[in-house]
């Protein structure tokens, strides 16, 4: 398969999708069908494409002086395909969980779910398969802008509401602001190495010598635009409010889509635009960021009563837990980052996508408006709706990292590479905060199981729901009991 | 190697001197202490003003000029790109293949405005809006 096929195909099928809808050729409804077949689609293309030992390069200068240009703008290896098909795989149960909301009878001052809802996700899921596989500063920055701007968008769906502006205008403002910081660090890297190309820059930057003020500085605001994109603190204080106020597929795309894309032009710039001399720089600055979410996030989350505020603030937390994983370089003559912490990232954030996508998909279903949001509606869920009480349970107890779950795997992949690493400050302040989020992930467990319901009546779940929640809850158990599946997925 | 920090070292002096001299200026030319009611209204060429100072404009002029910066942007790329075009054809078709390709995608965003009434400023659908109120005087 020639590469950029999900990209292309994901761009074209929306750019094909905005025209027929715009010409009144096609229903809401079906746009959203044909969505799901286009990522079904790039999701077999990206399984069957090889990859070598060697990452591929692409789009190389022909005319480049030698040792200037890198090798290319566009790689292909193992990390690229996995996260690609992760972005593919969160972007196809987004749009299931819009569908899901379109059902939903709407109020007076809800939008309805129009066409535009289901083909801005595909320009984002073009964007961060881009991403994925970005070997240059330039592309970086243009396909994260892609995902940002429509982000910018989708967030602020919901117009006649006050929370989806304010969390609208909140998200441009510092999304703006942390666009700021990463486009100076690249200004400041990219005018002392000579080139965008994270080749170049590791070529350049990569002795025994500490790097150059201008170049540390220019990391660190990189990490400081990095760190917006994870909703890390101190850059995390627009992830509560626009998560409560963006529309709940979009609040899943954002905690885990994002996120996960942050992750990924972490790991990839301080692997391969920097080498293990930068440890020295972004090591204590990680580490910091590190301590502060896993502390403010699980212990801020403790308080809240809206459920999306509380994942968003879980969310924090559990940047602070990956990020525990990727500070995992330093070695003299070794890669940026260890082969082990990019491994227990990408398990991570695999079971991350589990269990948050499932818990958002219960939210769409069992919250139509925002007045349900709180964690009072889901009292004793259970004699609502079995299988959704069931589903949320199963996907918070996972997020908790309690054993038989996925959940379990990702954390004991980042407290193991902590301790590996010898990080062992902050091991002891991550194993405070996991015991901080079993207090609040089970006590929304508890509201469901053991609650009198404020209302009675039965929740209806159509039947390719019923069927996708059930796989759902099968694949957070299954996982979590064989982890050689993640074994297989990174490799 | 010091040297090459000097740019840096001037933008940070810049960027500085500007925030901290506009704000000492103002704090040493500025008349304090002054303060009356009809300082407080709004300008208006030395007439007390007329009506309310901030009127709602409609949401079309916003619409225009948002189309006006997408679509004036491409512009910017097409004058890099016409400067380097006759010597790229050299390594093949694909300066070709982008420009056209980007110019398509833009293509059809214009046709998506037009079909969505983006541009049309005559057949507007009657909204029944608050009347406005003017705002009462200090």
């Amino acid at each position: 398969m020639p590469y950029l096929a999900p990209e292309i195909i994901l761009t074209a099928l929306a750019i094909v999708l905005l025209l027929l809808e715009a010409y009144g050729a096609i229903s809401a409804r079906s746009v959203g069908i044909w969505s799901l077949v286009g990522i079904a689609v790039a999701i077999v293309v990206t399984l069957f494409t090889e990859v070598g030992a060697e990452p591929m390069y692409f789009w190389t200068d022909p005319n480049a002086a030698e040792g200037t240009a890198g090798k290319g703008l566009y790689m292909w290896d193992a990390t690229a395909r996995f996260y690609k098909l992760f972005f593919l795989g969160t972007t196809g149960l987004v749009i299931w969980m819009s569908m899901e909301s379109a059902a939903q009878p709407v109020g007076p001052k809800t939008q309805p779910i129009r066409a535009e809802f289901y083909i801005l996700p595909l320009f984002v899921a073009a964007g961060m398969c881009l991403l994925a596989s970005a070997a240059d500063f330039m592309v970086l920055f243009v396909s994260l802008e892609l995902v940002t701007i429509t982000f910018y968008i989708l967030v602020a769906y919901q117009r006649e509401s006050a929370t989806a502006l304010e969390a609208g205008v909140k998200y441009l403002i510092l999304g703006g602001l942390a666009t700021a910081f990463l486009v100076m660090g690249i200004a400041y890297v990219a005018g002392f190495a000579g080139t965008t190309s994270f080749a170049g820059i590791i070529a350049k930057y990569n002795t025994p010598d500490h790097l150059p003020v201008a170049v540390a500085l220019g990391l660190l605001m990189i990490l400081v635009g990095f760190g917006f994109k994870i909703a890390s603190v101190p850059f995390h204080l627009w992830a509560p409010d626009v998560y409560q106020g963006a529309p709940t597929p979009i609040t899943a795309f954002l905690s885990v889509g994002s996120k996960a894309a942050g992750f990924i032009v972490l790991v990839r710039v301080l692997n391969e635009a920097f080498g293990p001399t930068a440890y020295a720089t972004w090591g204590p600055a990680l580490t910091a960021i590190a301590g502060c979410s896993l502390v403010l996030g699980n212990f801020a989350a403790m308080h809240q009563r809206n459920i999306k505020r509380m994942l968003a603030y879980s969310g924090v937390g559990h940047s602070g837990f990956i990020l525990m994983a990727v500070l995992s370089g330093g070695v003299p003559d070794g890669p940026g980052i260890a082969q082990a912490g990019m491994t227990a990232v990408a398990v991570y954030l695999a079971t991350y996508f589990l269990a948050s996508l499932t818990a958002f998909l219960v939210i769409t279903i069992v919250s139509p408006t925002p007045e349900e949001e709180s964690i009072r509606s889901y009292n004793g869920l259970w004699q609502r709706s079995p299988l959704l009480a069931a589903a949320l349970a199963a996907s918070l107890i996972s997020l908790a990292g309690i054993p038989p779950f996925a959940g379990f795997v990702g954390k004991l992949g980042a407290f193991v590479v902590a301790l590996q690493f010898h990080h062992y400050g902050l091991f002891f302040i991550a194993a405070i905060s996991a015991v901080a989020g079993l207090y609040y992930y089970l006590g929304v467990v508890k509201a469901m199981f053991w609650s009198e319901p404020l209302e009675v009546t039965p929740i209806q779940v159509s039947v390719p729901t019923q069927v996708l929640l059930t796989i759902l809850i099968f694949l957070l158990i299954a996982t979590g009991l064989c982890m050689e599946v993640f074994a297989w997925l990174v490799r | 190697m010091n040297a090459d920090y000097l740019p840096v070292l001037l933008q940070l002096i810049v960027a500085i001197g500007f925030a901290v001299g506009s704000l000492a200026a103002a704090q040493a030319l500025g008349k304090r202490g002054r303060d009356s009611a009809a300082k407080h209204i709004a300008y208006e060429c030395g007439k007390d003003p007329i009506g309310p100072t901030q009127p709602r404009f409609s949401v079309k002029f916003y619409m225009v000029a948002m189309l006006f910066i997408l679509f004036d942007i491409e512009v910017v790329f097409m004058y890099t790109w016409a400067v380097v075009f006759k010597e790229q054809l050299q390594y093949g078709l694909t300066i070709v293949v982008s420009m056209f390709s980007f110019i398509g995608i833009l293509f059809v965003g214009y046709l998506y405005v037009l079909k969505k009434g983006a541009l049309d400023w005559t057949h507007v659908k009657k909204i029944e809006r608050a009347p406005v109120v003017a705002p009462q005087k200090a």
